[in-house]
């Protein structure tokens, strides 16, 4: 497998804080993995990426999610509406008698109310500032990516923008662009093709490295 | 007139791009030149065309009359900028504020990112008509944003404006449907401008039928200029009279190669003609882009089944237009490839009559280009798009070629004549100057 990539100098670093960019992400992926050129995604998969589909399995995949569930905001918010009191409502629920018919009741409509908090007021908020957070987050753990030996950074979304602008002021020589553009690897031949993709969760509990 | 007419020709599509529709701009820059206006042309910048679609011909550059001004109004590369590099301090840390500003701007002027070049070109117009009153403004699209900038400079110095649809701005004209949906605001801008346009300039009588129905307050001031072929880029009393009897046949597609051309009844037709034992050895040539920008050619490849080896068919790759002569040279059948459509001609076909070979037709029956090839002598018109009929096409197409019989060669290029830019330009220019004549 190592003598077919590409030399070290054509990695690509992919960046996706969105799970709406798996799907142009999965498609640049392919080309490139295909022909042997190695790719490492950085991923914000935190929050908002339930039920997103896996990356391809084939590419480095390093991940922020454990750091961006710690952030303050984030650990104090699921602590306060989500876990917490959900667990006190399933432990009442769990008790013998009317009391565990009323738990149960109660961790219902707690898990209804949740996904209407989260749609209608938390995610509204910490979308607008999640992009920030992230890049926080990312500009302190660069070491994993080995951006010397890159080629270019993508990136895949608009949340991931302001790392991108960071990352391309801290680094002018390193190409940092928005644009999946493969025109310098359609030379290549392809040495590697795709496999059988899907996401099995039940298989990757934590399928990504997490950083 | 005492004075020579000065035009301002709003083409954001001239060389040295090598999009389709420049040849066009091209030739009406160099005949209003020629016929003694005063041209100056409107054109995107060289960023646009060197960093972001990246399809350049500069040899165009030496094309064009040197009487003919051009000036490159500056333009905001928001939608095309990638490198974030280049982005500013507001763009790199807000980005969805600076994209909704952007979308905004866009809203409130003219729904395209071509708007910015348009009211730059607005601003260039106005200062040079002040230095020197224009007395017509040509603007060609699309862009359609060239159209407003055209209707805005209309509205602020009174000069004229003769709009012409290089392709239709809200008709779809491989699937004849509405390209918008109903209340979008290319709707309202089109019946805008066509109310003040001295005229509407289209390239073929399906087009302008299609616009007239549309906005018939404005038919009378429509007409139709044809595209033509370029006699300064081919001469074409240059081609010989048929291929060498020991040479297999080379039948060519010469042109950009688009996802709309129906290439698998073509591939397929020539395999069928090979086994069949017709033309043996003959060679199926591609020649020119694929795709118009750089960015979608290894798609567009794949997409046409051409990244693979196929026996007998080579990719030639792309030919500077002063060449193009060398490839028409190579080929002994043209096969004219289109996505087939009553609203569609193509350039190219005028280039291919008048090269004075034999053409085999590959589209769908009621292609615009029908009615311009029925009168030419060396066309074979397949039955269907079924490979089978394609063959037979090609094969009939490839006898003419071996036959090579110069009186209807010569023919050929007799009726191609009448199709070169001067012709089709001409009555165009004449009208032009009428409607400045009686403006003064």
């Amino acid at each position: 497998m190592e003598a077919t990539l590409a030399p070290q100098a054509d990695r690509v670093v992919v960046v996706a804080f969105r799970k709406a960019a798996i799907g142009r992400v999965n498609g640049y992926l392919d080309y490139l993995l295909s022909r042997g050129v190695p790719v490492t995604v950085l991923v914000g998969d935190g929050q908002g990426w339930k039920q997103a589909e896996r990356f391809d399995p084939r590419a480095e995949v390093l991940s922020l999610a454990r750091r961006e569930n710690r952030r303050p905001l984030v650990w104090t918010y699921t602590l306060l509406v989500e876990r917490g009191p959900g667990g006190l409502f399933r432990r009442i629920s769990r008790l013998p008698g009317k009391a565990g018919g009323a738990g149960r009741k109660l961790a219902r409509a707690h898990a209804k109310a949740v996904r209407l908090i989260r749609k209608w007021f938390f995610w509204r908020g910490y979308k607008n500032v999640r992009g920030y957070s992230l890049r926080r987050i990312a500009l302190r753990r660069l070491e994993p990516l080995r951006l010397d030996d890159a080629r270019r950074v993508v990136i895949a979304d608009t949340a991931a923008v302001p790392f991108g602008w960071s990352l391309a002021r801290r680094r002018p020589g390193l190409e940092v662009t928005r644009a999946m553009d493969v025109s310098a690897y359609e030379p290549l031949p392809v040495t590697d093709p795709a496999p059988e993709q899907g996401f099995h969760p039940g298989e990757h509990e934590r399928p990504y490295t997490q950083l | 007139m005492s004075e020579r007419p000065r035009l301002l020709y709003l083409a954001y599509y001239f060389p040295p791009s090598r999009a389709s529709g420049v040849f066009r701009a091209r030739a009406t820059a160099n005949h209003f030149a020629e016929q003694g206006w005063d041209v100056t042309v409107l054109r995107a910048p060289d960023r646009f065309f060197y960093d972001f679609v990246r399809s350049v011909d500069e040899a165009l550059v030496e094309s064009i009359d040197p009487r003919v001004e051009v000036l490159q109004p500056e333009m905001d590369f928001f939608a095309w900028e990638n490198d974030l590099r280049n982005y500013s301090f507001w763009r790199g840390n807000f980005p969805v504020l600076a994209q909704k500003r952007y979308q905004r701007k866009l809203d409130r002027t003219f729904p395209e990112h071509y708007v910015t070049w348009a009211e730059s070109a607005v601003r260039t117009g106005r200062r040079l008509h002040r230095e020197q009153p224009f007395d017509l403004v040509l603007a060609t699209g699309n862009p359609f944003a060239s159209f407003w900038a055209a209707w805005e400079l209309e509205r602020r110095t009174k000069v004229p404006f003769v709009i012409d649809y290089r392709d239709s701005w809200t008709l779809d004209q491989f699937e004849n449907a509405d390209k918008f949906p109903p209340g979008h605001a290319a709707w309202e801008w089109e019946a805008k401008i066509h109310r003040t346009a001295a005229g509407a300039v289209h390239v073929n009588e399906a087009l302008r039928a299609w616009h007239a129905a549309k906005y018939p307050y404005a038919a009378d001031r429509m007409q139709v200029v044809l595209n033509g072929w370029d006699p300064d880029i081919m001469d074409a009393e240059s081609f010989g009279p048929g291929p060498a009897e020991d040479r297999p046949l080379s039948f060519a597609f010469i042109g950009t190669l688009t996802h709309v051309q129906p290439i698998d009844s073509l591939l397929e037709g020539h395999r069928l003609m090979a086994a069949s034992g017709a033309h043996p050895g003959s060679g199926l040539d591609f020649y020119g882009h694929i795709g118009f920008f750089s960015s979608t050619e290894m798609k567009l490849r794949a997409q046409l089944g051409l990244d693979k080896e196929i026996p007998g068919v080579t990719y030639r790759g792309p030919v500077p237009k002063s060449e193009i002569g060398t490839a028409y040279a190579a080929s002994d059948v043209l096969v004219f490839l289109n996505g087939g459509s009553k609203y569609v001609t193509t350039g190219k076909v005028f280039e291919y009559m008048a090269t004075g070979k034999p053409i085999v037709s590959v589209h769908e029956k009621g292609c615009a280009a029908e009615e311009l090839l029925r009168d030419y002598p060396l066309w074979f018109e397949p039955e269907s798009l079924d490979p089978q009929h394609v063959a037979a096409a090609m094969a009939d197409a490839g006898d003419a070629a071996r036959k090579a019989d110069p009186d209807t060669a010569a023919k050929a290029r007799a009726y191609a004549r009448s199709f070169t830019r001067e012709a089709a330009l001409a009555p165009f220019e004449r009208w032009a100057r009428d409607l400045v004549t009686k403006g003064r």
